[in-house]
């Protein structure tokens, strides 16, 4: 053996050895009656799994009436402050805090992408087949967040609700606007799955996913959305991630950035390549840097990497490899 | 010295399930739980995994053809499972070693450090891709030939090659070009 070949045998059996019968837990080989009850250990998780599935079809019903009858007070932006200009958005009050590990935007007041990129695949639209009606001019609306997709502003989101026609009804179904954002938008075609949505006083919690090769559907996000506007039948728009085990927290949500700028955040896995890429518009993006990371709340930073898109930007961080190419990904809405 | 190599058992013939399972685990359940560690890095959920491994093959013995075979079956077995258990671990987005610098070890008296040399091997380990890195485990410690790991994981003897090139190749790069 040569000096690598002694040295993976030494490792591995000082990291083996360490452990001895004096370290195992007290056992007893699995037979007779014992044997027959370890198959019984799956009948929990597979009842716990069942009882989830109701739950999720009750939710995502839940979801689907709320927006059928486009009356869903409960899950609208209570935040309304006069006199904002489309695109300018001043803070929010305390009372309606950002996604999850972000802080609301402090100001907008840069041009915004262009919106209402067509999804490249129709949407479902089984759920939302009502067309958007008519009003009258739009009243003040802050949107309290930074709008990502795919309306850039307050203007735009209302031409569609007034002058659209019914075109894209895909725009009042927030599952169908996360997807079609995950997909058409950041390009991550092999994720097409929606886990229920949560709703709340924030907007809603939208899991987009895929499923693994056991069948099983795996988030690799949660998309947070809030309705863009006071009307019944105002339109979901993309607004950030809520982060868990990948985030994506440097720099702040909302906050103005210049090139170049440090992008980081925490990761928990192995064997992770967080790729981090910005977007300005559908066709203005860039990648920026790719980043090997693993480790348990290990924090992971690209360092100053520069950009030269302009406006309000999304960055999103996307890891994988393991599985299919993008298995997690996080976002964070900023501006220049 | 015989340290991990597959122990002989010797079972009469027309040996039941129950008293098979039980000398086998009285014999092997040490390193099963061993080679589990090492693609895991957690005793518990290795004693977990080989815990099913047993059971598994309590439930198969009835049907194993090749009962002289029930040792690679167990190792199969415990392969299988901490492929699993990670598998499940990228889902819910735990980690599945501690951070390199960190890594310990649970020794009879406490935890134990690695020296550094191991630490740096193990961590190298870590960073392989999953079939990598059952490859090299299964033949610098298991000591099975391609052959016999092939066999173990399933696949053919060409993708063991390159398997094993490929993992030793990036803990030498890892170690610092040391050949």
């Amino acid at each position: 053996m040569n000096t690598v070949d002694d040295r993976i045998s030494a490792a591995l059996r000082a990291r083996a050895e360490a452990l001895t019968e004096a370290d195992l837990s007290p056992a007893s080989p699995p037979i007779g009656p014992w044997a027959q009850a370890a198959r019984a250990r799956w009948t929990a998780p597979l009842l716990a799994a069942a009882i989830v599935g109701i739950l999720a079809a009750a939710t995502v019903t839940a979801v689907q009436l709320s927006r059928s009858d486009h009356a869903s007070p409960a899950i609208r932006p209570t935040v309304s402050v006069p006199s904002a200009p489309s695109g300018l958005a001043p803070a929010p009050s305390a009372s309606i805090p950002g996604p999850s590990q972000t802080q609301p935007p402090p100001s907008q007041s840069q041009a915004q992408p262009t919106p209402s990129q067509s999804p490249s695949q129709p949407a479902n639209t089984s759920q939302t087949a009502s067309a958007p009606s008519s009003t009258a001019a739009p009243q003040p609306f802050s949107l309290g967040y930074q709008p990502l997709w795919p309306f850039g502003s307050y203007a735009e989101a209302e031409r569609w609700r007034t002058q659209g026609g019914g075109s894209q009804p895909w725009h009042l179904d927030a599952g169908q606007t996360a997807l079609n954002f995950t997909r058409s938008y950041l390009g991550f075609t092999e994720i097409d799955q929606l886990a229920p949505a949560r709703l709340d006083e924030q907007g809603a919690h939208v899991g987009v996913g895929y499923r693994n090769s056991n069948g099983q559907l795996s988030i690799a996000a949660v998309l947070h959305l809030v309705r863009y506007g006071n009307a019944q039948d105002s339109p979901w728009e993309v607004v950030g991630s809520d982060d868990t085990t990948f985030t994506l927290e440097q720099p702040a949500y909302g906050s103005r950035v210049r090139s170049p700028m440090s992008i980081g955040g925490h990761i928990t896995g192995v064997d992770e390549n967080i790729v981090v890429s910005v977007l300005a518009s559908q066709s203005d993006r860039a990648t920026l840097a790719r980043v090997p990371a693993g480790g348990d709340r290990s924090p992971w930073t690209t360092g100053r990497v520069s950009f030269g898109q302009r406006g309000v930007l999304t960055i999103v961080a996307s890891t994988g490899g393991h599985l299919q190419q993008v298995e997690r990904f996080a976002i964070q809405g900023v501006h220049t | 010295m015989v340290r991990n190599k597959d122990v002989p058992v010797q079972l009469p013939p027309g040996t039941d399930a129950d008293s098979a399972v039980a000398a086998l685990f009285q014999s092997h359940r040490l390193a099963m739980v061993r080679l589990a560690v090492l693609l895991v890095d957690d005793v518990e959920t290795s004693e977990d995994v080989v815990q099913e491994a047993f059971a598994a093959l309590h439930r198969r013995w009835p049907a194993l053809a090749d009962r002289d075979a029930a040792v690679g079956y167990l190792r199969s077995c415990v392969l299988n499972g901490s492929r699993s258990v990670l598998r499940r671990r990228r889902t819910v987005r735990r980690n599945p070693y501690p951070e390199a610098g960190s890594l310990t070890v649970e020794g009879a008296d406490g935890r134990v450090l690695l020296a550094e040399e191991h630490r740096e091997v193990i961590a190298a380990l870590q960073r392989l891709p999953r079939r990598q890195r059952e490859v090299i485990v299964l033949r610098y410690w298991s000591e099975l030939s391609e052959a016999e790991i092939a066999a173990t994981l399933g696949i053919s003897l060409g993708a063991v090659k390159s398997n094993a090139f490929h993992g030793r190749h990036a803990i030498a790069a890892a170690l610092g070009g040391a050949e």
